[in-house]
């Protein structure tokens, strides 16, 4: 399947937002969120959204005739991405962008403090070249190392290679 | 082996499968894409579909407790290999063994899980906390051994009450140093508070030297009257190594 454009993640939402029943929010990470809101990339794979309001079992029907209908990747809304969500500060909510507002669907993407938080405590390989453009945004990055450094004193694993990954993005 | 985000449907055949097998679930023969599974299977993928649906991680435990010896450990150890989060399994392992600790159940799943590789320190459980909230920072910082000891976080004891056990969850000092942390700092709280803050997953005896431990805490009254209370200044936890970042750096 064809990585998906920006305007191929609104068509998805559009079509996600007409046969929801009730509200539901996606808080977009990853490469979506920089498509959606600064264009960075072109495509991305699919897009990693943390859902609000339904579960991800009960929006992979949904998910899937989507993909039917549009001709797009039957994984193309990646609920795996909250397996990470404990890394996001508490006031992450004051930092979101809204990139598409439906009647039943809102998507917001994280801010790019966030994102940038989120890439450190990934820090892939592949992280890099996308973190690396996040710097290029100028993110506070007093705000992104002292909540890393806030998640190391708690113990959270992975937060001090993290720190690490920022110091080399930032050599 | 987990093809996707399971749907309803696809959980209901899964717990009817799982029932067939001699777990302790019920469901519908709904249909799905995973066909005739074997017993190996069925509890593969009971365990990496507990990530959506965190009930199947007890159903999971419970089977492996009571029913491990039903099944061939070199099959599942294969069909695991070819497992999404194979890690999720010897999660499910660990907490059999915590109600069972028998070496013969020990000798299984160290065999099982051998070659299997930690998760990326991520939430065991998908979706189940609101981002930026006080339960999901609790999870990362109080995170049961079962889990972590998997690359996974999670702070939930899977083990069901029809077992009869005890069992309580494992958890090292480094979480239980961030619980006393959490306690200290909503006030004045007792031996007691502790122990129920933590599960009851260590003796009196170890709580009352975690408390001594807590340099970051003071002591106030006696006998049945302790209570804890933060001392001041504010604690602060252990001061990671220097940095080579210079202060004061905002882009």
């Amino acid at each position: 399947m064809a990585h998906l454009t920006a305007e191929q993640m609104r068509a998805a939402f559009g079509a996600l937002d007409e046969i929801l029943e009730r509200p539901v929010r996606l808080v977009i990470g990853g490469s979506g969120a920089m498509i959606l809101t600064h264009g960075a990339r072109e495509r991305t794979a699919v897009v990693d959204a943390i859902s609000i309001g339904a579960s991800a079992i009960e929006l992979e029907p949904l998910v899937r005739r989507i993909a039917k209908e549009l001709g797009i990747s039957a994984d193309w809304l990646n609920s795996y991405y909250g397996t990470f969500a404990h890394v996001l500060p508490e006031g992450y909510s004051t930092r979101l962008r809204r990139v598409f507002d439906g009647a039943h669907l809102t998507a917001d993407a994280l801010g790019f403090e966030d994102l940038l938080i989120m890439k450190c405590l990934a820090r892939r390989g592949k992280d890099v070249a996308h973190a690396r453009a996040l710097l290029r945004l100028k993110p506070d990055l007093d705000l992104v190392s002292s909540h890393i450094e806030a998640l190391q004193q708690r113990g959270v694993p992975g937060a001090t290679e993290a720190l690490d990954f920022l110091d080399d993005l930032e050599e | 082996m987990l093809e996707a985000v399971p749907t309803e449907d696809e959980l209901a055949r899964l717990y009817y499968e799982l029932a067939r097998i001699g777990a302790r679930a019920s469901g519908d023969r709904a249909p799905w894409r995973y066909g005739r599974p074997s017993k190996e299977e069925l509890v593969v993928l009971a365990c990496e579909a507990s990530r959506y649906d965190p009930r199947l991680l007890w159903v999971a435990v419970s089977f492996l407790t009571q029913k491990y010896d039903g099944l061939n450990p070199l099959v599942l150890r294969r069909v695991n290999d070819r497992a999404r989060w194979p890690a999720a399994l010897a999660v499910a392992f660990e907490f059999a063994r915590r109600v069972r600790p028998e070496p013969e159940l020990r000798d299984v799943a160290e065999f099982v899980v051998r070659r299997v590789s930690r998760a990326r320190d991520e939430l065991f459980f998908i979706g189940t906390r609101k981002p930026g909230g006080k339960m999901i920072e609790r999870i990362a910082s109080e995170s049961l051994a079962e889990y972590r000891r998997w690359g996974y976080l999670g702070s939930e004891v899977p083990i069901a009450k029809e077992l009869g056990s005890t069992v309580r969850g494992t958890m090292a000092w480094a979480q239980r140093r961030n619980v006393l942390l959490r306690l200290g700092r909503r006030g004045a709280f007792s031996p007691t508070d502790y122990m129920n803050a933590i599960d009851r997953c260590v003796s009196r005896r170890q709580a009352a030297r975690d408390l001594s431990a807590a340099d970051f805490l003071v002591r106030e009254g006696n006998t049945r009257a302790i209570r804890y209370r933060l001392a001041e200044p504010r604690p602060t936890p252990p001061v990671p190594p220097p940095r080579r970042r210079a202060a004061g750096r905002s882009a």
